[in-house]
């Protein structure tokens, strides 16, 4: 069981170095960067992989953080934040309404703002559906600045490894379950989550290769494995894991050479030292948003962050940004979220299976929102 | 109460229809200027091109001392290109210094100082690189303009089309000429 647990930690620091491993261990780490071809030189990620645990007292701070930033996906997924928050806020409040009113009020609140929830993601999955069918195909040699639409593999940047399946990829994200009882029930419960990070990667056609920053993507792509037992024993690592009998790892990789689609927005890569000022206060913000990062840098584990801890995370921040601007001179362009527009869209589906998907959850959403709303107004009218 | 569900119902029919008739005229308006982007697109490279030929020209001007036809016919393919108002007129300007480019790339390998000439190498293949560009751009303005055509054609995009006079554009395509088969005779 030691074994397991050092082996669970272990994975993540394998696949992704953190600063202060790039430092020690001559940054360069010797992967395959292309399937088929000869072993290149990768540099390992200038962000630290996240990894978290959901035992113990770090739990009850972990679990909260992921709660909030899979329902910040989830209204990125949904539609407009400014209409989705509030109609997401009223559903949550509905049973306190409940509690103080009538539970029919509440019941009312509850579907109607579901029901509206439902018919704004309708027309915004229109809109997506419309604006991937407008956008011609560039290719990526001559790809014009602006929104864009470039199809093609993934090839990495920076050497990524997925812990447990040990694919060579460009993204993944994990979950470890164990089996608990808890009273009388059972079932898997969620121990540790991690993910690499949204770390660049470059899309390659026959023509050309563009990078690609994530931060902020819409990502519908890449494999999920289930590595429960007794079927992931296969999978690399996850055998370790099939034998205690108790656990489930699912992971999600986007594995290098995936075919992609990307919609977004192309720009040049500024450069300078403005710019990498920019860069490094956005890293600090970062750090500053992020407990469980800025516990790292607890030293003497007081709970607050000294003077002199600061001092060294603001070195540690600043090598990272360094790193990142500085290790590949050679991306001149790159394909990132839009300033305003909120299309950036990444999928390993095709564009027509992808249009497809939308095509039918369009009346789907737009009936169950008249529905439900229709519903919410008749409970609040009865009597 | 039944009146209140017919009502909520008309409504939602009537939001849907307005937001459905707003997504299909944004989604027109937006096809309409991806069309005039690709054009745009590629003048920008069509301007690169325009910038590079008197180099290049220059550059032959010094080995090519007897091929004063073939640096002409650049020279007044350029100008074609530049005096080209209308889109036939572009196309067959952009023909002209297709052919013109051909016959000097081919002229250039009797001249091996030229061909050794550092300038001329990157020349030429700055050139043939904005060439390739100029093709896949050409690819992509034909794409918006298939988007284009076909959306306004399309029900129910037609009708809002046809409301705010939506035309047909027009895509590119190469000159008649380019299209005949190449004589091709062995002399061995």
């Amino acid at each position: 069981m030691d074994d397991l647990a050092g082996l669970l930690w272990a994975g993540p620091l394998l696949a992704a170095s953190t600063p202060a491993d790039t430092k020690d261990s001559a940054v360069n780490v010797e992967i395959h960067g292309e399937p088929g071809q000869a072993a290149s030189v990768l540099p390992p990620p200038p962000e630290m992989a996240r990894d978290f645990s959901f035992g113990g007292l770090t739990g009850s701070v972990h679990r909260p953080w992921l709660m909030i930033k899979r329902f910040r996906i989830f209204v990125r997924h949904v539609g407009p934040p400014f209409l989705v928050y509030p109609l997401a806020l009223a559903t949550l409040g509905a049973p306190f309404v409940g509690r103080t009113h009538a539970t029919g009020l509440s019941y009312a609140v509850s579907l109607t703002a579901i029901g509206l929830t439902a018919f704004i993601h309708a027309f915004v999955l229109l809109g997506r559906k419309r604006a991937i069918e407008n956008c011609p195909t560039s290719k990526l040699r001559s790809m014009p600045m602006g929104l864009v639409e470039v199809k093609g593999r993934a090839r990495q940047k920076y050497s990524l490894k997925a812990p447990f399946s040990l694919t060579d990829c460009v993204y993944y994200a994990y979950e470890r379950y164990e089996w608990e009882h808890m009273g009388n029930q059972a079932g898997y419960r969620l121990k540790q989550w991690g993910e690499s990070g949204k770390v660049p990667f470059y899309v390659e056609d026959e023509t050309a290769r563009v990078l690609i920053l994530p931060e902020h993507a819409i990502i519908k792509a890449g494999t999920t494995q289930d590595m429960s037992a007794p079927f992931g024993g296969a999978l690399g690592l996850a055998q370790s894991f099939s034998k205690t009998g108790n656990q489930k790892i699912v992971e999600r990789v986007i594995p290098l050479g995936e075919p992609l689609y990307v919609m977004g927005f192309a720009h040049p890569l500024r450069t300078g030292r403005e710019v990498r000022h920019g860069h490094f206060m956005e890293k600090l913000r970062k750090l500053k948003s992020d407990p469980a990062r800025l516990a790292d840098y607890d030293l003497d584990g007081d709970g607050s962050i000294s003077e002199t801890e600061w001092e060294g995370a603001r070195r540690d921040m600043q090598e990272v940004a360094l790193l990142d601007q500085t290790d590949d001179g050679r991306d001149r362009v790159c394909i990132s979220e839009h300033p305003t527009e909120a299309l950036f869209y990444i999928s390993d589906k095709h564009e027509e299976q992808l249009t497809r998907s939308m095509a039918w959850r369009i009346p789907f959403f737009l009936c169950l929102g008249v529905a439900l709303v229709i519903g919410g107004l008749a409970f609040m009218l009865k009597p | 109460m039944a009146s209140l569900i017919v009502l909520s119902v008309l409504t939602f029919s009537l939001l849907a229809v307005v937001f459905y008739f707003v997504i299909i005229y944004n989604g027109l308006v937006t096809v309409r200027n991806n069309v005039d982007k690709s054009w745009s697109n590629i003048d920008v490279l069509l301007k690169q091109r325009h910038d590079e030929l008197p180099k290049l020209v220059s550059v032959c001007e010094r080995y090519m001392k007897h091929e004063a036809d073939t640096l002409e016919r650049v020279i007044k393919a350029r100008a074609a290109m530049a005096n080209a108002d209308s889109m036939d007129e572009r196309r067959q300007a952009d023909g002209m210094i297709k052919e013109a480019l051909k016959s000097l790339f081919a002229v250039s390998e009797n001249y091996p100082e030229l061909k050794a000439d550092r300038r001329f190498g990157q020349l030429q293949s700055r050139i043939t690189e904005i060439e390739n560009e100029i093709a896949d751009r050409r690819e992509m303005y034909n794409e918006s303009g298939n988007i284009y055509n076909i959306r306004i054609a399309q029900i129910p995009d037609v009708f809002v089309a046809k409301l705010f006079n939506y035309r047909t554009k027009e895509l590119w395509q190469i000159v008649p000429e380019h299209r005949e088969d190449v004589p091709v005779s062995f002399s061995y």
